[in-house]
């Protein structure tokens, strides 16, 4: 049975670091994405609202419809 | 590496032993999955499980401490994405699978079992690389699905490596026999056929 070499050593610590480097950028970029999306999502309910003429949720209407535009 | 042709045709019986034991592990997983789709497992049918025990001791009479650590191992990876299950014994499973190790460990040495795990960890990785859109479509557990595609491919690089370092020959068997056993003798094509067109 071989025993690991230096090289070994060294290709098994760039991949444990790959590994977590991965792991790190991933949560991170979990997080981030949660964050902008629960902001957007506010915007783009309001927005639909607003063009719907009625709340998106309960349906409750608006006095004044503003017409979408593109 | 074996240099001769003696020396190579010693190793016979440790192949012998990996082709069989791969067989079983492989349909005793399936066994407990209840995935009918093996076609090797259909065959045998409910007296699948007296073949399955048949295998095991035969492959275990060619080459014993190589299948004992091929498969405490199988059992220890097996067990890595349910550490904290309670099994039938009444232990739970993280709990058994120290006790399997340090078995292993006693019966063929700490590298080698360390080998075997890092082996049977790299084969668990690259199957469920390979089953990674049937397993989304099914709902089944999968590394690639639980630590996304490119972490399972590190892990996989990283395992593979170190297998391959300790004991290059038999790591390259095992690998080859369980792509052959799992792609070419325990794949039901028809299903796959059917995965394909529910996608299209």
């Amino acid at each position: 049975m071989s025993v690991l070499s230096r090289v070994d050593w060294t290709v098994i610590t760039v991949l444990i670091t790959a590994f977590i480097a991965f792991s790190l950028g991933y949560k991170r970029g979990l997080c981030k994405g949660r964050q902008v999306g629960e902001i957007e999502g506010v915007i783009k309910l309001r927005e639909k609202s607003l063009y719907l003429g009625k709340c998106g949720l309960c349906g409750n209407g608006q006095d004044n419809p503003i017409k979408q535009t593109e | 590496m074996p240099s001769s042709y003696c020396e190579w045709l010693a190793l016979i019986p440790s192949f012998g032993a990996i082709l069989l034991t791969g067989l079983v592990i492989k349909c005793l997983d399936d066994y407990l999955d209840q995935d009918s789709n093996n076609p090797l497992l259909t065959s045998l049918g409910r007296g699948g499980i007296v073949y399955f025990i048949l295998g095991i001791l035969i492959a275990a009479a060619l080459d014993f401490s190589l299948v004992f650590i091929l498969f405490s191992a199988s059992y220890i990876v097996g067990m890595f994405l349910d550490m904290t299950i309670k099994l039938p014994s009444g232990l739970p499973s993280w709990l058994e699978s120290i006790i399997v190790a340090i078995v292993s460990i006693i019966s063929a040495g700490l590298i080698n079992t360390f080998w075997a795990i890092m082996i049977m960890f790299s084969i668990q990785l690259l199957d469920d690389l390979l089953d990674y859109q049937n397993d989304l479509i099914n709902q089944q557990t999968n590394y690639a699905i639980i630590l996304g595609i490119e972490r399972t491919v590190i892990l996989f690089l990283l395992s593979m490596y170190i297998s391959l370092a300790l004991q290059p020959l038999l790591s390259v068997v095992l690998l080859c026999t369980a792509l052959f056993i799992s792609e070419a003798l325990c794949k039901n094509l028809g299903r796959t056929e059917n995965v394909s067109f529910k996608q299209s």
